[in-house]
């Protein structure tokens, strides 16, 4: 199992790690103490991004193994497993790499068309992971039921947007010339507030739970698809602004939130992973105690 | 009672639990009477084993903190809702692994969703109510929750509930 071997602890180490790293990369240039790798700092950014998705894209499928014969919550790991493996080719349509082949890749708008051809699907297999996820949970009739003001939360999330879609020039593929492009983003932060709404329910669940590693898990989870919105949202609003306190924030919390899938996989992992060692442990006193009383 | 000896007194021999004087007096009858020394043999490699069974049973059963904690919370809630006398009603050993089940799951899907899938199951099965279950009706209660399981803890937890639940 890479359950076993990617633990939580792991995944944080990992992520910890991409920043520290990051940072020592990049600060130092800022300072002026040494020259800019631009490159190799943007090579190692996408880098580690990919390595957190492709942890998360291994550990949810191993995760919707675990659930065979239950339907929406296969169908739940397995679209975070999708979600998490087109977020690959986000970060790959994001960074350097295209920019071998394609001339002026970066400053091209291009870019912003592929990263969006790949963030719309991305976002729409997480909306089907938590609203399967809320179904499969609130199936089981344990009495996880939604509170006023998560009510309230899914409205200010709805009025947040309808904020961003009225002053959508803040919106980065506001002046693309692909009219696909414009609409793909549009389209990604309905989706992206979609899921955020329905993350409210998930947490509420998860707080209902009373403790335990699932509700780590679904935690961790609406983490990411809150934060995502918070970052959509700050970078719009904040676009004017072009000091390096904006760019370092935004920069290091886009990193972190690339790591949240695989600590939210990791946590479920978790779980089995325990119950596995708990169960071999049982089995193991059983077969000790059969053998003493029949000696 | 054999040659003077009761059996409280070879319980007490054979735990270290007896005065001085008494367990002088017994190893002094030891010395001469082969039937007490094979009698008393036999006693003490059984109590031994037991408490090997015992070990082990221990060692299989490790309750961490989170599971005496609900283990904990579910004696309480007992306790508060006033249900005297009950579980010798129906049995302690019901009452028990119920409990035993509720800290398995606590650690993978919360104490409060252990808590009312327990209630879910015996609702779900021929027991209607978690007071009504019983020997007789268990295994119906544990295929039940261990469907809920299923959902909540995926199949290894719901295996390890079900596991847990078999007397």
């Amino acid at each position: 199992m890479i359950a076993s071997r990617i633990t939580p602890r792991v995944v944080i180490f990992g992520l910890v790690a991409q920043l520290a790293l990051w940072l020592a990369m990049t600060l130092p240039t800022s300072l002026g103490l040494m020259p800019r790798y631009y490159l190799t700092s943007w090579f190692f950014r996408t880098g580690g991004s990919c390595i957190g998705f492709a942890l998360a894209l291994a550990l949810n499928l191993e995760v919707a193994a675990e659930y065979r014969n239950t339907r929406w919550l296969r169908v739940a790991w397995l679209a975070l497993a999708a979600n998490a493996g087109i977020s690959i080719f986000r970060m790959i349509f994001e960074g350097p790499l295209p920019g071998l082949v394609l001339e002026n890749y970066s400053t091209s708008p291009l870019r912003g068309l592929l990263q969006h051809l790949a963030i719309v699907p991305a976002n729409l297999a997480l909306l089907v992971g938590v609203i399967a996820m809320c179904q499969a949970y609130h199936q089981v009739g344990l009495g996880f039921e939604i509170e006023r003001r998560d009510y309230a939360v899914m409205i200010g999330i709805a009025a947040v947007l309808t904020g961003l879609m009225t002053f959508r020039e803040g919106l980065t593929e506001a002046q693309s010339p692909y009219l696909t492009s414009r609409y793909l983003q549009q389209s990604g932060l309905v989706l992206l507030a979609l899921v955020s709404a329905v993350s409210v329910v998930l947490h509420r669940m998860a707080m209902q739970m009373g403790g335990g590693r699932l509700a780590l898990a679904l935690r961790v989870l609406t983490l990411y698809a809150l934060s995502r919105s918070v970052l959509v949202l700050l970078g719009a609003v904040t676009m004017p602004l072009t000091g390096p306190v904006r760019s370092y924030f935004l920069v290091l919390a886009w990193q972190a939130v690339a790591w949240l899938p695989a600590l939210a996989a990791a946590y479920r992992a978790q779980l089995t992973v325990n119950a596995a060692k708990e169960l071999a442990r049982l089995e193991q006193g059983r077969m000790a105690q059969a053998a003493a009383v029949a000696s | 009672m054999k040659h003077g000896i009761s059996d409280q007194d070879w319980e007490g021999y054979v735990e270290d639990r007896l005065p001085a004087a008494e367990r002088d007096r017994i190893e002094a009858h030891l010395i001469g009477c082969l039937g007490c020394w094979e009698f008393y043999e036999q006693m003490a490699a059984t109590t031994e084993r037991l408490r090997e069974a015992g070990a082990a049973t221990r060692r299989g059963i490790p309750l961490s903190d989170e599971q005496l904690h609900a283990g904990l919370r579910g004696v309480f809630e007992r306790v508060r809702a006033g249900q005297p006398g009950h579980a010798t009603q129906r049995g302690g050993r019901i009452e028990q692994r119920l409990r035993y089940l509720e800290a398995v799951m606590a650690p993978m899907c919360g104490a409060q969703t252990a808590a009312n899938a327990l209630r879910a199951a015996a609702r779900g099965s021929a027991a209607r109510s978690l007071d009504e279950v019983t020997t007789d009706n268990w295994e119906p209660f544990l295929r039940s929750l261990t469907s809920i399981a299923a959902v909540m803890c995926g199949e290894t937890g719901a295996h390890l509930v079900w596991r847990s639940g078999q007397f």
